[in-house]
């Protein structure tokens, strides 16, 4: 294992290179940190390209695993709103941030991720939940549809 | 395993991602219909066999996820097609997340009626798995096929609290002991303490079967299991087995020990759960309306811990028995001629034959099916409404009301 004010390279899908604290990123993400004790990473030469993570969704990242690394011992509110401030983006913004934590497997990020989504839809009706979720063909077929909204009127 | 090289370059993110879990192995497939593959890096020769292994799952994946895209952009531009660009695990582990806790059962219907796809994730066995009691709480009036249907396919899917609900109800309100008894003993060897306990009364009162097959010994073996995993009620019973020397040698210290402990733990859970409301109060105990409808009285809260002087709502019952209850008093309070219900209102559970359950041997208008129902009912509110029959004629293996008050002194 490295010091931990040794640094790793990420590089985004625009190229651009984001040097990071090697111990910030290991404690968050299964992926990097199984490439490190793979002894896999060369610290002078290696850079871990993420083709699929574009530079914007990549820097939110890097915030959300520095912040919780240096303040895990916060009270749990003031962690709460400052993850519902970090959160506060559109839904392409929420999308490229499941995907990005999806794919570094950072697992506590997808949970507050997961969890977010679900109180978006969580209580609504369902055409409010076609609504946010951009569903245009719910792919029912029309009978099943019309069956549907006669035995649960209320729902929609 | 090491795959250090030199120093040349790291293995290509690709398969080491697929290698590292191989729970994540869909995960991870699905998301390289997003990305390009990992030729990018020029140090980097990939062994045609991984690039195989690759594209195969690839293959695999298109057909899994033919609706979605197989390219991000598309989506940061126009941020339609959100859902469909999801991957299946992505939306397994929301769905989870919101059959674990919705608050009714109709957030999760109305998930799974938003389309066709939600529909089919939503029945997966790891959402089911994870359906928390208030997602499949069935009301006893609205208690259908369908509503059978769904509480046995979360049950199936592993579901240990759907398993024991099931199983109560197929026990006592449809009266299918064979296979309610199994779903609840699969419960219980699962470590889920309200389905221990509930065999063990089950054991106690021989229920389903005749008087001579009670098990007394097989009963607080079971209750100690519960009591073990700190399941209040079981607390109860066995303090009072131990103190009445009932399927268990006498020991009236140890059985004391047991009863302070269940008082001790009902404390703790009822702080809990109440936390911010302050409805302990102290010293006198809340005057009760008898008019009031005595299960509305219950809920409103009333005094456990008596002991202690202090009174406190009494816990919401399982939903198991709130089931019972309500099943039961649509159908005019009993279980059918000359069945009668635990007198305990937070319990619900029937008589399987005649004379089964325990009577209140001082005014013997009142029934248990255990000793901590009794016990509880005592403190709550048998101890004010009881009045001694001198023509009762005592029968059974009555308990006097007045012994349950020990735990009082």
């Amino acid at each position: 294992m490295g010091s931990p004010l040794k640094k790793i390279m990420l590089c985004s899908s625009e190229k651009e290179i984001f040097s990071v604290e090697e111990q910030v990123m290991v404690q968050h993400s299964v992926i990097i940190n199984n490439m490190i004790e793979d002894g896999s990473y060369n610290y002078e030469e290696s850079k871990i390209p993420l083709d699929c993570v574009d530079s914007k969704t990549l820097k939110k990242v890097i915030d959300y695993c520095t912040y919780h690394t240096h303040h895990h011992n916060d009270n749990q509110e003031d962690l709460e709103a400052w993850d519902a401030q970090f959160l506060n983006v559109d839904s392409n913004g929420l999308y490229d941030l499941l995907m990005a934590a999806n794919y570094l497997e950072i697992r506590n990020l997808l949970d507050l991720i997961y969890r977010t989504i679900k109180n978006m839809i969580k209580g609504k009706k369902i055409d409010e939940i076609r609504r946010i979720l951009n569903i245009k063909d719910h792919g029912f077929t029309p009978e099943e549809e019309e069956q549907n909204r006669k035995e649960y009127p209320h729902f929609y | 395993m090491r795959t250090r090289r030199g120093g040349l370059s790291y293995p290509p993110l690709l398969p080491l991602s697929t290698m590292c879990s191989n729970k994540a192995l869909s995960e991870r497939s699905s998301f390289n219909t997003l990305t390009p593959l990992p030729n990018r890096n020029r140090n980097n020769k990939m062994p045609s066999s991984q690039q195989q292994f690759v594209s195969r799952k690839r293959h695999k994946t298109l057909s899994l996820l033919s609706s979605s895209s197989s390219d991000t952009t598309t989506t940061t531009v126009g941020g339609s097609e959100l859902l469909e660009t999801l991957p299946d695990d992505i939306l397994l582990s929301i769905l989870a997340k919101l059959s674990s806790s919705s608050n009714s059962p109709s957030d999760f219907i109305r998930v799974l009626l938003t389309c066709k796809r939600l529909n089919r994730l939503g029945l997966h066995s790891v959402v089911l798995s994870k359906a928390s009691q208030k997602t499949f709480s069935v009301k006893a009036r609205n208690w259908s096929e369908s509503s059978h249907r769904f509480l046995k396919r979360c049950a199936d899917a592993g579901n240990i609290e759907a398993c024991y609900t099931l199983g109560m109800i197929r026990f006592y309100c449809l009266g299918n002991r064979e296979s309610g008894r199994s779903l609840i003993s699969k419960a219980a060897m699962r470590c889920h303490a309200p389905a221990l306990y509930s065999l063990a009364v089950i054991q106690f009162n021989g229920s389903g079967a005749s008087k001579d097959d009670k098990d007394l010994r097989g009963g607080v073996a079971l209750c100690a299991r519960a009591a073990f995993l700190g399941h209040v009620d079981a607390l109860r019973e066995l303090g009072h087995c131990l103190q009445d020397g009932y399927g268990v040698k006498r020991n009236v210290m140890e059985g004391r020990r047991f009863l302070v402990q269940a008082n001790a733990r009902e404390l703790v859970s009822v702080c809990n759960s109440l936390h911010a409301r302050t409805t302990i109060t102290w010293g006198v105990m809340p005057n009760q309306n008898p008019n009031l409808n005595p299960r509305v009285q219950y809920a409103a809260g009333c005094p456990l811990l008596s002991d202690y002087g202090c009174n406190v709502p009494a816990q919401e019952p399982h939903l198991a028995n709130r089931f019972m209850i309500e099943w039961f008093s649509n159908r005019g309070g009993s279980a059918g001629p000359s069945r009668r219900l635990c007198s305990h209102l937070g319990c619900g559970r029937p008589e399987t034959r005649k004379r089964e359950f325990r009577r209140c041997s001082v005014c013997g208008v009142v029934n248990y099916c255990s000793r901590a129902c009794q016990a509880l009912d005592w403190k709550s509110r048998h101890k004010v409404e009881c009045a001694p029959v001198e023509r009762w004629i005592d029968d059974d293996d009555g308990e006097d009301g007045g012994e349950v008050a020990v735990v009082d002194s």
